[in-house]
């Protein structure tokens, strides 16, 4: 499968509406994902959002979900949106850290992050499938919460077989996985920690403070001089994490969606 | 002189960001949304702090509640 996603521009915006169906999102959930993309608020936006919608309304088989991401202080733009029958489901912020500030913390011997190895795929998998519940995906009602939960396992598995960085948070007195992160070279200098969780039964106790910070450790050590992630604002344990290593906030970003449905399939 | 609970209190108090009288004997973590994985951990790490004990990994997960940090200290 494609991880690219082709945008086409719509009718006569000059670019500044393009859309593209996202490959994987549509596999998973069995219906068109689309990406709507609107790079500036503009004369005649509604009526070209209302056209869009129209076309989309007449051309779905099934079900479409149609989804944008806007910087959050384009407020002319939301409000655009929601007129034609879009609703916000989540705010993401961008979390920019300098790994050279980073100071250590404490850890406890017994845990160790390694990296994956092909034995540790199915509790990884396992965590992956489990852990997360409060992204968009979770939060749209017109959303299986199954397939939203295999969306994770999905994204994992493949940067596992692209090779991407995972790495594996153990107990090793017990043999025991509690967590992983999952990581991506951007540059030389910069890393995208792409996903990361500690096991649902391992939550709240400070297990993913000490692994984030033992993670971000690994990636200094790699010298990488800059750490770069997007998360949910919902996930305020993690908010406070990063905020507690030293990190900032950028890019506030309000994300909406659109949901059509031709089908008496029920969720 | 305080008792244990008391220091556990103040600790609480002060790491918590609460007032004294939501710091109960019964209270848990899931009652308390201050008490989040971050301030668990600063909570851990001060109890090592101020009673002398060296804490397990097993403890971080099991010390969730006023009523089993006051067992395992006494």
């Amino acid at each position: 499968m494609s991880f690219e996603i082709t945008f086409n521009n719509w009718a006569d915006t000059h670019g500044k509406i393009t859309y593209g169906q996202v490959p994987w999102d549509s596999e998973i959930f069995g219906f068109p994902f689309i990406e709507l993309r609107i790079s500036e608020y503009f004369q005649g936006l509604s009526e070209s959002l209302s056209e869009y919608i129209d076309h989309i309304t007449k051309n779905i088989q099934s079900r479409c979900l149609v989804f944008v991401k806007i910087p959050s202080k384009q407020t002319n733009v939301i409000k655009a949106l929601t007129f034609q029958g879009f609703y916000p489901v989540e705010t993401m912020v961008g979390i920019h850290g300098n790994l050279q500030s980073l100071k250590p913390g404490r850890t406890f011997e017994r845990l160790h992050l390694r990296p994956a190895k092909n034995d540790d795929k199915p509790k990884i998998l396992d965590i992956a499938r489990h852990a997360f519940s409060l992204d968009r995906y979770h939060l749209d009602p017109n959303l299986s919460d199954e397939k939203a939960n295999y969306r994770y396992e999905y994204w994992l598995e493949n940067g596992l077989k692209n090779q991407d960085l995972v790495l594996i948070y153990e107990d090793l007195s017990k043999n025991k996985t509690l967590g992983f992160c999952h990581l991506r070279d951007i540059n030389p200098d910069t890393v995208d920690f792409s996903l990361g969780a500690i096991d649902p039964s391992y939550q709240k106790a400070g297990l993913g403070v000490m692994m984030y910070r033992e993670c971000l450790s690994l990636c200094k050590i790699r010298e990488k001089k800059k750490m770069i992630t997007r998360i949910s604002i919902n996930n305020i344990e993690i908010v406070n994490i990063f905020s507690d290593l030293g990190f900032v906030f950028r890019e506030p970003t309000t994300v909406l969606h659109w949901y059509g449905d031709h089908s008496q399939e029920k969720i | 002189m305080l008792n244990t609970f008391e220091k556990i209190q103040a600790l609480m108090v002060e790491i918590f960001q609460v007032p004294e009288e939501k710091i109960t004997p019964e209270l848990k973590q899931e009652d308390l949304e201050n008490w989040d994985s971050l301030q668990h951990l600063n909570l851990m790490l001060a109890l090592e702090q101020e009673f002398g004990v060296t804490l397990d990994v097993d403890d971080l997960n099991t010390l969730t509640s006023v009523p089993a940090i006051l067992k395992y200290l006494e």
